[in-house]
């Protein structure tokens, strides 16, 4: 690899590192938009957001569906949110 | 030597910019909102990001690459500010951030490679100490100590600038991101 690209590749590294450390990347902010959305409809929706209310949820129109998707499993694994009712796509905030 | 020349041509177009953002953008703000604070120190010197960046990148070439974009901007604050400064004042700040990044890159566990130590708070570190050492060696040259301007004043304004001009880096790297 090219010197100067190695060096490109270590400022990114460096910016990517502190973009996740204080919360201002973009995969935080969706993850931020996806709590905040089921929070929302979970206070609407009798304990639990669908699937298909969160893909059309205010808050989270600026992201693509497959990245929507994405967080809801990640977030899922990590505990942030949890599915709930006896069908799937349906989700409330973890306690 | 081609190498030389671009990183020469990115730290002369990056120091410049940023000392133009500096004196025609936030000097102006500054003045206004605080004007308590003596115009001499700027509390957000975007110019020392720039030479900590580029002693962290290039090591003791960047003293080298440093120097004319130094010098340019040390006789054009002289002639705007009508301030008396030593000769050699755009050197010590030079060289003490070099310091600064080259004493913290002395610690073993930190190193230039390793990322996962968060990097960037490290750097900031390096320019706080750069800063310090900067401030001391104005302070010699002018004869005179003052902690709460030479010292305070310039860390602050210093690590502060820092901090914002890698902030602006995220969103410089996410912009291109979004436009290729």
């Amino acid at each position: 690899m090219p010197r100067d690209l190695k060096k490109l590749a270590k400022l990114k590294l460096l910016v990517t590192r502190m973009e996740a450390d204080l919360g201002l990347s973009e995969h935080s902010h969706l993850n931020r938009s996806l709590v905040t959305a089921v929070a929302d409809l979970n206070s609407k929706r009798a304990g639990c957001a669908s699937t298909s209310d969160l893909l059309e949820h205010p808050l989270l129109q600026e992201f693509s569906r497959p990245s929507i998707f994405r967080a809801l499993k990640a977030m899922e694994v990590s505990g942030e949110i949890k599915k709930v009712g006896p069908v799937r796509g349906y989700y409330a905030p973890a306690q | 030597m081609k190498e030389h020349i671009q990183n020469f041509i990115v730290v002369t177009i990056a120091y410049l910019v940023a000392f133009a953002l500096t004196t025609a953008v936030i000097a102006p703000i500054q003045s206004i909102y605080l004007s308590a604070v003596p115009p001499a120190i700027s509390l957000l010197f975007l110019p020392h990001g720039v030479r900590i960046l580029a002693a962290y990148f290039f090591g003791w070439h960047s003293i080298l690459y440093l120097i004319p974009s130094g010098y340019l901007t040390h006789f054009l604050w002289i002639e705007t500010q009508g301030v008396d400064l030593d000769l050699t004042a755009p050197m010590v700040s030079i060289i003490a951030s070099y310091i600064g990044v080259k004493l913290i890159s002395l610690i073993p566990s930190i190193g230039f490679r390793d990322f996962n130590m968060s990097a960037w708070k490290w750097l900031l570190l390096a320019g706080f100490l750069g800063s310090i050492f900067n401030g001391l060696g104005h302070g010699l040259l002018q004869n005179e100590f003052s902690l709460s301007t030479q010292i305070l004043g310039y860390a602050i304004g210093d690590v502060s600038g820092q901090f914002a001009l890698m902030i602006a880096l995220i969103y410089y790297f996410r912009y291109i991101q979004k436009s290729v």
